[in-house]
């Protein structure tokens, strides 16, 4: 602030820097270019689905520039992509954006639900634009989180571009983070900017269409690109997204595929099997996560309850007390639960002991 | 006995009569009603009627008549006058008229807008039909981010604070967009937090507020209410940018109240040490809640709250609590509410319960020494007072020489008026800011207004920074950064510590800001609690976290912290005056335990944290190196803070910033000049401007100084002037005169003169005792 302060002294005083801009800035009405790309499997995708990708000013309270609307037709996908001219055009911008949307029945992002979509609606508000289209919105961010993370860690699209997708490294892209610049300089009369600008958002699109023929195929029930291990990421999420059935059949397809799991897989599995009423498969995965001394406390803990409840066994589910207390860096409350749980068991079978007997 | 019995007892006690110093009445004053105006929408008449409210005040029928005329309105009338009808009628009015109305309340604290919650939901349910559909929501840092979009759609009363509005709500307004078209009024309530750079900050907020409501079509009001301050009416005018209609004549009655000034006796007359005024204030107290007179006592510091706490505790049980910063909501919240009911009859609070909290009104108040201001005095002392019957203010002098001074000379408190509330939205670092996020939520138009801002050149300015754009008249924001994630409004950090009782599980206990955390739970320290001790076993500095565990001690501890200035660059200097960039570092040294009751030292440690460190701007004075042999180095050193205590006192004035938001540090020999220097520094991070201004307005401040020491009917010092001398101290006055004239300004010759707005500065008597004990209270 205050260097600013010290300029803003400066320029009270008479100071003025050369004048940047040539005279030759855009004109305010926005610039629409269309470009195909191959998409192998994009014979997968409905036709409706608009894929969607902004370029902007800034992460908060800044304002979208560049908007690439994206088709698949066949095995290509369509990109259009709409520049606004100057920022009197903005208005102008949103409603060419509008329209390109409009055909569409879903709209498909990568972290739109969050970023893009909102900031689309508030531009909109603010310019009066209106109305604005309505379509169902499927942003694979979250499917990505919930089936690829486990795995491979990062999950920006430009992490899944390489690691998963297997795409061939990006040449000449300034990346997301010089798009705000060169939308300056592309103002200041840059014309190289433009294209640079393009670019980036086209390869965006592209990425982001590949990622929704691998997301399609999934739902299809086609899961033999996937590595055994993200199929169970896959059964969690199709449980989150409402379908048991999807989330049985590849939690069975990562039954088979991977015997002898981890045991913070085994532990995320049990949940399931406990949801989908699986209490065998469930015993026998919390028994796994449960295992060792490392073992989860959560784990032993369901299991006990499993076997005390269900199983009606409490011999064993105090054998599984016991055990998870034998491990000696137990948090305090963790033991003190514990060995209310063991005390509570032991007396449960003193009880049934004595009732046996005979009189 | 009742306390006009205790009252006269008191006058006739033998032992304590000759140390009061001052005994005031003020007379009983009757209520002045009007009948509820017949204008009023039955429905709200019927709401208060439901509360047993058939009359208005005369202060709250103006109030509502002025509203209703579509005026601005500031309210200044005493605590516990009805203040909060004066908004809330006329807003309920308006929405019972218009259902689609919306209305937004601002309060300088998050606890505040929770009470004015609740109060609201009981007048809706007064009221019953139509206010049943009417939601009030309070929105703010706690507010659940899933509640939020319910709240901007459904909150026909947004309760939050300045900050919020800041950082949240305008530049998201286009969510907001049934609030801002419908936005009829906007209540500030404690409209006196809002001045210095703080209130700076907050009146460009309100013009960018007024600026997001033009554009979705509405033209809000603004009611506004303050407690004790000297210009209401201008500071609203000020902090708005509208002229404002100023009921300043309550009409609500009030019992006879009764203002004791009370010295406690010299028990070492050969070295004037008097008893001590926490002990004295707490046999006050003890006397006053044996009686069953419901009484709040008053102290500086968190500390001795908790002192008193315990001290009365012992004689009076449990019926008294403690209240201050630090301790948890919901421990605050029942606290206020025992207070209301009666169930708590005593309580011991830091200036935290001076603010509007509910806690009903106690018979008698007990001001355990002079508190920063004149305003807050009035305001702690108009805690006691009930609308029938008497009251009490005590205050009990302590052996400070500002206390003193007052103690001898009461006349000179009795017969000031409060301070003023001084804001300068036009600071170009405060209205920067605000332009650059006014811009980011909407694009400003060629010749658009902004306050009275210099607007054009600073948007010019932005362009050529390129921040903004400027296309066809309009300019446009085009920075990749979020302003106002940048910019906080107050300069106080908002980060804490919390303190967890590891005894029981791990439960959190209480909280204490950064700033204070190192001087009050290091390791090692005793931390009191509503009178418990707890010992702190480990502090956890850099997550924040003192683990505890209750003790059973007869002693706690008092750090001690140093306080050190170093001159980082120098940016201008024109002898005698500089400015320049600053380091003030902070760091806890060391902790003394001390026995509770007789005060013994018992032992002490030192503390190992890191310090805290403020890089902000000063400006400062030098003087010659020859005066320490000239004037001796006593005089010296009175003249050097009676002359940096005048300073800070009247700098306001020329800054238009508030007396908390400039620091004043003198130093015999700055080890930077190598000469006696007097520095003056911005206490916000980064500075905003002022030490700037001192730099250009020096030659004109020390004149001011030297004829407000002149102008000054005082011997030697008072706090009009240069400060209360210490007893037996040289002269600062004489002293102060001589370091003027060491660098050329000459005093005005003879008595009478008048210094620059005399009038008005001399109601800022705040010695730097004081200010320092407001850094432990939680104003």
């Amino acid at each position: 602030m205050d260097d600013l302060v010290r300029r803003w002294r400066a320029f009270q005083a008479g100071e003025r820097r050369p004048a940047a801009e040539p005279p030759t800035s855009p004109s305010p009405e926005p610039t629409r270019r269309v470009t195909w790309v191959e998409l192998p499997g994009g014979e997968l995708l409905p036709a409706g689905w608009r894929f969607l990708d902004l370029e902007t000013s800034a992460l908060r309270g800044g304002f979208a520039f560049l908007g690439g609307v994206a088709a698949a037709d066949g095995r290509l996908l369509r990109i259009v992509q709409w520049v606004m001219g100057d920022l009197p055009g903005e208005a102008a911008f949103l409603h060419s954006l509008a329209a390109e949307l409009a055909g569409g029945d879903c709209l498909v992002t990568y972290n739109g639900r969050a970023f893009d979509w909102p900031l689309l609606l508030d531009r909109a508000r603010l310019n009066g634009a209106g109305p604005w289209p309505v379509l169902p919105h499927r942003d694979l961010l979250y499917e990505a989180r919930a089936v690829w993370r486990p795995r491979l860690g990062g999950v920006a699209l430009s992490d899944l571009e390489r690691t998963l997708l297997g795409r061939a490294p990006r040449r000449d892209d300034p990346g997301g983070a010089a798009m705000p610049g060169l939308y300056r300089a592309y103002l200041a009369g840059d014309v190289g900017a433009l294209d640079l600008l393009l670019g980036h958002n086209a390869a965006d699109l592209a990425a982001l269409g590949a990622l929704a023929v691998r997301c399609r195929a999934l739902d299809l029930g086609d899961w033999h690109k996937e590595q055994p291990e993200d199929l169970l990421g896959l059964a969690a999420w199709r449980w989150r997204r409402g379908q048991p059935d999807g989330a049985a059949a590849a939690l069975s397809a990562w039954r088979a595929a991977v015997p002898r799991p981890g045991r913070s897989d085994a532990l995320r599995a049990a949940e399931l099997c406990r949801r989908l009423g699986w209490w065998e498969d469930a015993a026998r995965l919390w028994a796994r996560a449960a295992d060792g001394p490392f073992g989860s406390v959560d784990a032993a803990v369901a299991l006990a309850i499993h076997l005390e409840r269900r199983a009606r066994d409490p011999e064993a589910a105090l054998r599984v007390v016991e055990t998870a207390l034998a491990r000696p860096w137990l948090p305090a409350p963790r033991r003190e639960s514990l060995l209310r749980r063991r005390d509570r068991l032991r007396c449960r079978l003193a009880r049934l002991a004595t009732r046996a007997a005979p009189a | 006995m009742n306390l006009a019995q205790i009252l006269d007892q008191i006058a006739t006690d033998i032992d304590l009569r000759p140390h009061i110093a001052a005994w005031h009445t003020l007379p009983p004053q009757t209520a002045r009603t009007v009948p509820v105006p017949s204008d009023l929408h039955p429905a709200v008449a019927r709401g208060l009627a439901a509360r047993g409210i058939r009359e208005l005040y005369t202060h709250q029928a103006e109030a509502l008549a002025a509203a209703q005329a579509g005026q601005n309105v500031a309210v200044l009338t005493p605590t516990a006058s009805g203040k909060t009808l004066c908004y809330n009628v006329p807003v309920l009015d308006r929405l019972c008229r218009e259902p689609e109305a919306r209305a937004l309340y601002l309060f300088p604290t998050k606890a505040l807008a929770q009470d004015q919650l609740a109060e609201l939901n009981r007048l809706f349910e007064a009221i019953g039909e139509p206010a049943a559909e009417w939601k009030a929501f309070t929105y703010d840092g706690d507010t659940p981010a899933d509640a939020r979009a319910a709240i901007r759609q459904a909150g026909h009363i947004v309760v939050t604070n300045p900050d919020m509005l800041h950082a949240s709500i305008l530049p998201l307004h286009t969510r907001w967009v049934r609030l801002f078209e419908n936005l009829r009024y906007v209540v500030i309530d404690e409209l006196h937090t809002y001045r210095g750079v703080f209130g700076s900050h907050v009146a460009n907020v309100l013009r960018r507020l007024r600026r997001v409501c033009r554009f979705y079509g509405a033209d809000p009001q603004f009611l506004a209410a303050s407690a004790t301050i000297a210009n209401p009416g201008e500071l609203a005018e000020r902090l708005i940018g509208a002229p404002v209609h100023l009921v300043g004549e309550s009409g609500a009655p009030r019992g006879e109240r009764h203002l004791v000034i009370y010295n406690p006796p010299v028990v070492n007359p050969a070295l004037g040490i008097r008893r001590s005024a926490l002990r004295e204030s707490a046999s006050w107290a003890r006397r006053l809640l044996r009686e069953g007179v419901s009484t709040i006592i008053f102290t500086r510091s968190r500390l001795s709250v908790e002192l008193l706490l315990t001290y009365l505790r012992e004689s009076v049980g449990d019926r008294v609590r403690g209240y201050r910063g630090g301790y948890l909501p919901n421990e605050r919240r029942a606290i206020e509410r025992g207070l209301r009911t009666g169930e708590i009859g005593g309580v011991v609070a830091t200036n935290a319960l001076e603010l509007g909290i509910d806690i009903g009104s106690l018979d008698a108040a007990v001001l355990h020494g002079f508190p920063g201001s004149v305003a807050s005095a009035w305001q702690q002392m108009g805690r006691a007072g009930r609308r029938e019957g008497c009251s009490l203010a005590v205050i009990v002098a302590s052996s400070d020489p500002y206390d003193q001074y007052l103690a001898a000379h009461p006349e000179h408190f009795l017969g000031q008026p409060p301070e003023s509330g001084f804001i300068n939205p036009d600071n170009v670092y405060v209205l920067m800011s605000h332009v650059k996020c006014a811009a980011c939520e909407l694009t400003f138009e060629d010749g658009e207004a902004f306050g009275e801002a210099p607007l054009q050149d600073v948007l010019g300015f932005l362009a050529e920074e390129q921040v903004l754009r400027h296309v066809d008249g309009r300019w446009y924001w085009m920075a990749d950064h979020f302003p106002a994630a940048d910019i906080s409004l107050r300069s106080a950090a908002q980060e804490n510590v919390v303190i967890i009782d590891r005894s029981r599980g791990a439960r959190v206990i209480g909280e204490v800001d950064l700033a204070s955390a190192p001087l009050v739970v290091h390791d090692q320290a005793i931390y009191l609690h509503g009178a418990h001790a707890y010992q702190v076993e480990r502090l956890d500095w850099p997550n924040r976290k003192a683990f505890v565990k209750p003790v059973d001690v007869d002693y706690y501890t008092d750090a001690e912290l140093a306080v050190d200035l170093t001159v980082l660059d120098v940016f201008r200097a024109e002898a005698p005056r500089a400015w320049g960039e600053v380091a003030v570092t902070a760091k806890a040294t060391i902790f003394k335990k001390i026995k509770l009751h007789t005060q013994e030292n018992v032992g002490w440690g030192k503390i190992h944290l890191p310090e805290s460190e403020l890089h902000t701007t000063a400006y400062w004075c030098t003087f010659p190196d020859d005066l320490e042999a000239s004037l001796g180095r006593e005089a010296l050193t009175a003249g050097l803070s009676g002359l940096a205590h005048l300073l800070a006192s009247l700098a306001p004035l020329y800054l238009l910033c508030d007396r908390r938001d400039l620091h004043a540090t003198p130093q015999v020999r700055s080890p930077f000049t190598d000469r006696p220097t007097i520095y003056l520094y911005d206490a916000v991070p980064g500075g905003v401007g002022l030490a700037e201004r001192l730099f250009g307005c020096h030659g004109d401040l020390l004149q001011a100084a030297a004829e407000r020491i002149v102008a000054c009917g005082c011997e030697a010092g008072c706090p009009g002037c240069v400060g209360a001398a210490e007893a037996g101290s040289a002269g600062a006055k004489a002293a102060s005169l001589d370091l003027l004239a060491s660098i050329g300004v000459q005093a005005p010759q003879g008595q009478g003169a008048h210094g620059f707005r005399g009038s008005r500065d001399s109601r800022d008597f705040r010695d730097s005792r004081a200010s320092r004990g407001s850094d432990d209270s939680d104003g």
